[in-house]
């Protein structure tokens, strides 16, 4: 009993950074009807940002966000204008190969200045934690849950409350309308990919801090994510941070009372049924004229 | 007369092909004019025109005598001509209310969006009705009319409305009329394309004719109306069309 809780515990706590993760492939596909195949390679380059700044300025991990944030944003700004622009007349189909050649394209980067070998990031309070009622609460995973919901909630507030968030929506739904209504919509989607993976920047600087990494590590980490967003329903937040909590937490409980080897099973075979039986996912909605 | 909008020898058109072979148009103000013609005319092409979506090649588009040609579609929202386009344009998953803002969209003063908007649900009762429902849940009228809510949210000189009736039924279609004609008394000039076109010239003031790119015929729209080569040419089967063609009218009935 004590271990299936201390699963949980741990479980939940990864959840929230998979959430992070996955939140800004919800908003890039929310808005602009793509899937970006490139956001795991965001999460590595924000990894690889925390490890250097760590490891050659002894900057802080969780300090290195506020560097790795801007910059995974400049990244993604310049990535579709320069990118996804010239491709968006047929952009639901050309984004995803689009996306996956800019993340070989960036993992070939990232091999060239750091090599591939398995990097980590060790800091003093890597192994501390706290102990309430006997249950561990590692410091590392609650700082980056704390700050994985942070975030989240950020980005729910400007999406959903302010006029930037409309008119992103709006533009995600009815381009042509959008300009009609004066919105500039070349700066609109620019800013909201740059969004998406300026979320992968934070995120980054976390996985970091969690697990080990090398430019490779994209490919599980897309796979990942992707699930998620697909167990959740693509394009809800909701659906993103419930299917992140699933994943993690049934690998943790997996773990924990089976074999590591098998983690990731019960997660897969869930999104194998909920995809049989609800094919937009969870939380997915069919809004006449959405898509 | 009295002009709001002044067309004068507009070329235009998509990619290498010329739509628009030099439309001439004079838009008297505060007035309702009605732009009929056939399939492929340039109707539609000639409001994509003057709301900039598409560039002018040559000729003008005067607002009150200040060219409009060659501004983005932003400069010539800010300058007072809103476009409400054929196909359906509220943003479906965004609320109604999201969707009036959004008519605002230009406006720096977040306040002052607002209180249009508020002033705006006063009179359409659609908004008050609908107001947190996705727009995408309303009928096609409902819509309609959310759509020249919006439109009116710039408080503007010119509403460009491009077949607003098209795919309703016949009371939301009088509702749209009756929206239009009461922007008029508004003192807001308006410019429609309609398919419809027996309808639209009732309720309009002005009208042309638009064929092959070029205005044919310019008068007012009940003369318009009572033209029997007009109605002949343009206005589909007419009764006295139906006498000559007894074949068409027995199929009909």
């Amino acid at each position: 009993m004590h271990l299936l809780i201390q699963a949980i515990i741990l479980g939940v706590l990864t959840g929230g950074l998979y959430a992070l993760m996955t939140s800004g492939l919800t908003l890039t596909f929310g808005t602009m009807r793509i899937i970006n195949m490139a956001q795991g390679v965001f999460v590595v380059c924000g990894a690889y940002i925390a490890f250097t700044m760590f490891n050659y300025l002894h900057i802080d991990p969780f300090l290195s966000i506020l560097v790795s944030t801007p910059l995974l944003f400049a990244v993604g700004v310049t990535l579709q204008t320069f990118l996804l622009k010239p491709i968006r007349h047929d952009a639901h189909r050309l984004s995803l190969l689009m996306t996956w050649a800019m993340a070989i394209g960036l993992e070939g980067i990232l091999s060239l200045i750091f090599g591939t070998d398995f990097r980590g990031i060790t800091t003093t309070y890597q192994n501390s934690s706290w102990t309430i009622a006997g249950y561990q609460f590692p410091v590392v995973r609650v700082l980056a849950f704390g700050l994985s919901v942070l975030i989240l909630v950020g980005m729910y507030l400007l999406l959903a409350r302010t006029k930037f968030g409309r008119a992103v929506r709006a533009v995600s739904q009815r381009e042509s309308a959008a300009k009609l209504l004066g919105v500039n919509t070349d700066r609109t989607a620019a800013l909201a990919f740059g969004i998406g993976a300026a979320t992968a920047g934070a995120a980054g600087a976390m996985f970091g801090l969690v697990s080990s990494f090398d430019p490779a590590s994209h490919y599980d980490l897309i796979g990942r994510l992707l699930a998620i967003c697909v167990l959740g329903g693509l394009g809800s937040n909701a659906g993103a941070i419930t299917g992140a909590v699933a994943l993690a937490l049934s690998e943790s409980l997996v773990q924990a009372e089976f074999s590591p080897a098998w983690s990731s099973v019960p997660f897969y075979v869930l999104l194998v049924i909920v995809l049989v039986a609800r094919p937009q996912g969870l939380f997915g909605v069919r809004t006449r004229g959405a898509i | 007369m009295d002009t709001c909008l002044d067309i004068r020898q507009v070329v235009s058109g998509y990619g290498y092909g010329t739509v628009l072979r030099g439309a001439a148009l004079r838009v008297p103000r505060h007035q309702m004019t009605c732009l009929i013609g056939p399939n492929g005319a340039g109707k539609s092409t000639l409001l994509r025109a003057i709301s900039g979506l598409i560039a002018v090649q040559s000729g003008e588009i005067l607002l009150d005598d200040v060219p409009l040609q060659g501004l983005s579609p932003r400069q010539i929202l800010e300058a007072g001509v809103v476009h409400v386009p054929q196909d359906r344009s509220l943003f479906p998953t965004l609320s109604v209310w999201e969707n009036l803002l959004m008519g605002g969209y230009i406006l720096r003063d977040g306040g002052e969006v607002r209180r249009r908007a508020e002033s705006l649900a006063e009179r359409f009762p659609t908004i008050k009705q609908f107001r947190n429902a996705h727009a995408g849940s309303l009928s096609g009228g409902q819509q309609r009319i959310i759509e020249f809510a919006r439109a009116l949210m710039l408080e503007p000189k010119v509403v460009l409305a491009d077949e607003p009736s098209l795919g309703l039924d016949p009371k939301s279609r009088a509702l749209v009329f009756d929206t239009l004609t009461a922007m008029t008394k508004d003192g807001i000039t308006v410019l429609l394309v309609e398919q419809n076109a027996r309808s639209a010239l009732r309720v309009s003031d002005h009208a042309a004719v638009l064929e092959l790119g070029v205005v044919r015929i310019e008068d007012r729209a009940a003369d318009l109306l009572d033209n029997p080569e007009v109605g002949r040419l343009y206005l589909g089967a007419s009764a006295a069309a139906h006498r000559r063609r007894p074949h068409l009218a027995h199929v009909r009935t």
